[in-house]
C-alpha cells in the first residue's frame, strides 16, 4: 500500500485554482457534494514518485470569514486538519490584494505553501517580484508559478514534496506586531482578548486568530466561544468587543492584515497604469446600455461559434448512422444472423452511439467557448452588465450566458452553469434552463402548432415565450428561496479580472478531458435507455400491436387521457424525454404507418405527410394538450445526464424532472379541458 | 399705510430670513453635506476611503476584496445606475450602487 498525502488548494476567485487542480489531477477527479451541504466538492488525485497525492479543491472565497456556505465549508475543512499541506494560491499580478487570504490564514497551525500564480502576467505587466525575499520573510515555502504553463510543473512538484517533508506553519508574530502597533505590549485589543480567552483551545487555530474572528463578529466563532467559555471570561470579552475599538473590529483587523501584506510586497510593488487595466474597450463593456448590447453581440457570436464547432461532430454522427446500419444489415444477412440481433445492433448500439456523438459535439462546443470567455476574463463583465436583471431571479449576472446558450442545446448549456459561483445558483440556473427550448424543441413545437392551428401558429409562439417567462417566475418563487437564501442575495461586490490571453494548449486539454468524460457517461446512459426502449418496442413481425409498449400504452390510456393524451401521443411524449427527434420519429411510426420499426434512434424530419396523418387522426383538444406537454417536456436524455453531473445528486435531478413533468402534464390537462370547451 | 408699501418694507426682511434659515439648515446638516460617499463621487477622480459603514458581513466582504479605510483608489465608473467601479490595489472592483453609498471617501482635489 503506497503512501497517501492530502493537499488542499485554497485561493480567491480568479486565482487560477481550478487550472492548477485540473492540470494536477487530469482525468482522476470526482465532483460531489460536501456531506450535508449544497456545496460542490471537487477531489482528485495524482501519483508522483510513488506517492499518491489527494487534491482537495476548496471553494473559492476572498477570505476565511464564515459569510456563506462555501466559506464555512472551506474553513471547516482547514480546521479539520485533514490536509498534509494547504497550498494557498494568490494572483501575482494583484499581489497586495490577493495576499489578504494568506494574512487571514495567519494563526492557523497548518503546514502551508504559498503559490504566486500568474507570474507570467505579472512579468508582462512589468512587475518584478522577489520570490526568495518573500519566502525569507514569511518562513514558509513560496513558489513563483504559472498554472497554465504545463512545462513549469516540475518546479511545483519539487517544492510541494519538500513542503510536505518539512512542514512549516506561518508564524503569527509579525501579524501581532501590526495589532500592537504603537501601543505598549499587551494593551491592544487583540492581546486583551487573548488574555481573556485564557486557556481556551480550538483545534489548529491560535488564540490570535480566534481574537481576530471575534473582532470581525464571525458568527461561528462567537457561537463556539459563547458555548465553551465560563461566564466571567465571556463577559470580559464582550466588554472588550463593546469598547470603542472593539466595535469597529472588522475594520481594525482588516487594516492590520493589509499593513502586514504591504510590508511583504513593498519591495516588489510597481503599480500598473490605469489605462492598461481599464481600457476604452472596458468603458464600453461596462456601459449601462452599450455594455448590454455589446454583451448580446458576444452572446450571439458565441452561439454561432458553438454551432460551427459542433458541426463536424453532428455531421459525423448523422452521416455515419445510415451507412453503418446498412452495413450491419448486409453483413448480418450474409452471415445469417437472427434479425433480432441485427435490430438490436442497429437500433441500440449503432443508433445510440451516433446520437451520442451528435449530442456531445454541441456540449464540446459550449464547454470550449465558455472556457475561452472565462479565461479571457469576459465572463465577469457579463456579471457586471446583467446584475440588475438577473438578481431579481436570485442569480448572478453571468447566468445570462448559460441561459442564452440553452437556445442552442440544453445539455451543453447545463454544463455551462459551472461558471456560476455557488451551488445554489447553479441549481437555480439548472431549473430555469430546462424551460428554455433548444433548437429541436422549438422545431417540434412550431411543427405541431402549424399542423393543427395553421395561421394561429404565431400566436402560440408568442404564448410560448410568455409561458417561459411565467415559468421563470414560478421556478424562482418555488426554488429560489431555498437555493439562494435571502441573506446571500447581497449586492454585487466583485473583482473584474484583467483580460488575459487564453492558453490554448491548456484549454484544449481541459475541454478534451471533460468532453471525453461526458461522452463516456452519456454513451452508457443512452445505450441503456435505447436498449430498454428497444426491448419494449421490439416485435418480431414488425406489427406495432405485438409490442410490449402497445400493451402497456393501452393499459394506461385511461389515465393518460385524463391529460388529453391517447397512448400514441403519450409514448411520443415519453420519447421526447429521450430526444425531440425521437418524439417525431415515434409519431411518424405510429400515425404515418411508414412500416418502420419504431425506435428512439430513427430520426425523421417533420414532414408534410406526418402533418396530414396527425391532423386527420387527432382532435384539436388533444393537439392542444400535446402541444403544451411538449413545450415543458423534459429536454432530453443527455440534458438529464449533464444535469445529474452538475447537480451532483440524484435527488435534485429527480426534483427537477418531477417539477417539469408536473408542469407539462398540468398544462396539458388545462389545455385539453379548455380545448374541450372551445372546439 | 397701504398694503403695497407694507410689502415693500417687509419683503427684504423676508428674503434675509429665508437666506438665514437656509444657512442655518445647511450648518445643521453640515456633517452630512461634507461627507461624500462613493456613490456620489465623480468619475476619474482619485480619493481615499475614509469610513465604511454597515453590518459585519458587509464589512468583511468589502475588506476582504481590498477596500479598507486609508486605501487610495481611482473611481473608474459611476453612472448612477450600474455598480460603481473603483481601481484599488491593482484591481478593478465593482460595488453595487446601493452598497457603495455606505462607503465614505475623501476626494483629492
Amino acid at each position: 500500500m503506497s503512501e497517501i498525502k492530502t493537499i488542499a488548494l485554497l485561493g480567491q476567485p480568479n486565482s487560477g485554482k481550478s487550472t492548477l487542480f485540473n492540470n494536477l489531477t487530469g482525468l482522476h477527479q470526482r465532483v460531489g457534494n460536501w456531506p450535508g451541504k449544497t456545496v460542490e466538492q471537487a477531489e482528485g488525485s495524482f501519483v508522483f514518485d510513488g506517492v499518491t497525492y489527494k487534491v482537495v479543491d476548496l471553494p473559492g472565497s476572498y477570505g476565511l470569514s464564515a459569510n456563506s456556505e462555501e466559506e464555512v465549508v472551506t474553513r471547516d475543512y482547514i480546521q479539520s486538519g485533514k490536509a498534509d499541506l494547504v497550498c494557498i494560491l494568490v494572483d501575482a499580478s494583484q499581489l497586495e490584494r490577493s495576499l489578504y487570504m494568506l494574512a487571514d490564514f495567519v494563526g492557523i497551525r497548518m503546514p502551508v505553501m504559498l503559490v504566486l500564480n500568474m507570474m507570467d502576467v505579472a512579468e508582462a505587466a512589468g512587475k518584478k517580484i522577489d520570490v526568495s525575499a518573500i519566502e525569507k520573510r514569511l518562513g514558509v515555502p513560496v513558489l513563483g508559478f504559472s498554472a497554465a504553463e504545463t512545462e513549469r510543473y516540475p518546479e511545483f512538484f519539487k517544492k510541494m514534496v519538500s513542503a510536505i517533508k518539512t512542514p512549516v506553519c506561518l508564524d503569527s508574530g509579525s501579524l501581532r506586531e501590526e495589532f500592537v502597533g504603537e501601543k505598549s505590549n499587551g494593551e491592544d485589543v487583540v492581546s486583551r482578548i487573548e488574555v481573556a480567552l485564557g486557556d481556551f483551545e480550538y483545534g489548529v487555530c491560535e488564540k490570535i486568530w480566534i481574537a481576530e474572528k471575534l473582532l470581525e463578529k464571525d458568527k461561528l466563532i462567537c457561537g463556539v466561544v459563547n458555548e465553551m467559555l465560563p461566564f466571567a471570561r465571556k463577559n470580559a470579552i464582550d466588554a472588550i468587543l463593546d469598547s470603542e475599538e472593539g466595535r469597529d473590529g472588522g475594520i481594525l483587523t482588516g487594516e492590520a492584515k493589509y499593513r502586514w501584506v504591504s510590508k511583504i510586497v513593498r519591495e516588489s510593488a510597481t503599480p500598473k497604469s490605469i489605462e492598461k487595466v481599464f481600457s476604452k474597450w472596458d468603458r464600453i463593456a461596462t456601459h449601462h446600455i452599450k455594455g448590454k448590447f455589446f454583451a448580446f453581440g458576444i452572446m450571439v457570436v458565441s452561439l454561432v461559434a458553438c454551432m460551427i464547432l459542433a458541426f463536424p461532430g453532428m455531421g459525423i454522427g448523422f452521416g455515419m448512422q445510415p451507412v453503418l446500419q446498412s452495413l450491419v444489415e448486409r453483413a448480418g444477412n450474409a452471415l445469417g444472423v437472427w434479425p433480432v440481433v441485427i435490430s438490436f445492433i442497429n437500433l441500440v448500439l449503432v443508433g445510440g452511439t451516433c446520437i451520442t456523438i451528435c449530442m456531445t459535439s454541441f456540449i464540446f462546443a459550449i464547454i470550449f467557448v465558455f472556457r475561452i470567455l472565462e479565461e479571457i476574463g469576459y465572463m465577469a463583465r457579463f456579471s457586471y452588465a446583467f446584475d440588475n436583471w438577473l438578481s431579481r431571479l436570485g442569480l448572478q449576472g453571468k447566468a445570462i450566458m448559460p441561459l442564452f446558450s440553452g437556445i442552442g442545446c440544453t445539455a451543453g448549456a447545463v454544463c455551462g452553469t459551472r461558471v456560476l459561483d455557488t451551488r445554489g445558483q447553479r441549481l437555480l440556473a439548472l431549473v430555469l434552463l430546462w424551460a428554455i427550448p433548444c433548437g429541436s424543441k422549438v422545431a417540434v413545437v412550431l411543427f405541431l402548432a402549424s399542423t393543427f392551428f395553421g395561421s394561429a401558429a404565431p400566436l402560440f409562439g408568442i404564448g410560448y415565450v410568455a409561458l417561459i417567462f411565467a415559468s421563470f417566475y414560478l421556478s424562482s418563487r418555488l426554488f429560489g428561496k431555498k437555493l439562494v437564501p435571502q441573506n446571500e442575495r447581497v449586492g454585487m461586490i466583485m473583482e473584474l479580472p484583467p483580460y488575459h490571453k487564453p492558453h490554448w494548449k491548456m484549454i484544449a486539454a481541459m475541454v478534451g478531458r471533460s468532453t471525453w468524460g461526458i461522452f463516456k457517461k452519456a454513451l452508457k446512459m443512452i445505450l441503456m435507455v435505447a436498449a430498454l426502449f428497444w426491448a419494449l418496442s421490439y416485435a418480431g413481425d414488425g406489427n406495432v400491436e405485438n409490442t410490449l409498449l402497445y400493451k402497456i400504452g393501452n393499459a394506461i390510456e385511461p389515465v393518460t387521457m385524463f391529460f388529453g393524451m391517447r397512448w400514441e401521443l403519450f409514448v411520443s411524449y415519453l420519447g421526447g424525454m429521450f430526444s425531440k427527434e425521437a418524439s417525431l420519429g415515434i409519431m411518424s411510426t405510429l400515425f404515418n404507418h411508414t412500416g418502420e420499426a419504431f425506435s428512439l434512434v430513427t430520426r425523421v424530419a417533420a414532414s408534410e405527410n406526418l402533418g396530414e396523418a396527425l391532423a386527420s387522426t387527432i382532435t384539436k383538444p388533444e393537439a392542444l394538450a400535446f402541444l403544451f406537454a411538449s413545450m415543458f417536456n423534459v429536454p432530453c436524455v443527455l440534458a438529464m445526464g449533464t444535469t445529474y453531473r452538475e447537480a451532483g445528486s440524484f435527488k435534485w435531478l429527480a426534483t427537477i424532472m418531477g417539477y417539469y413533468l408536473a408542469l407539462s402534464l398540468g398544462l396539458a390537462f388545462i389545455g385539453y379541458h379548455i380545448g374541450l370547451l372551445i372546439f | 399705510m397701504g398694503y403695497k408699501s407694507f410689502r415693500i418694507v417687509v419683503s427684504p426682511f423676508g428674503a434675509v430670513f429665508c437666506a438665514g434659515f437656509g444657512y442655518f439648515w445647511r450648518m445643521k446638516n453640515a456633517e452630512f453635506v461634507d461627507r461624500l460617499s462613493l456613490a456620489e463621487m465623480g468619475e476619474n477622480r482619485c480619493g481615499t476611503v475614509a469610513q465604511i459603514e454597515g453590518d459585519s458581513r458587509f464589512i468583511s466582504r468589502i475588506v476582504s476584496i481590498g477596500l479598507t479605510p486609508g486605501s487610495a483608489f481611482t473611481l473608474l465608473k459611476n453612472d448612477g445606475r450600474s455598480p460603481v467601479l473603483v481601481f484599488c490595489r491593482d484591481t478593478v472592483i465593482a460595488v453595487n450602487h446601493k452598497e457603495s453609498s455606505q462607503i465614505f471617501v475623501k476626494v483629492e482635489l
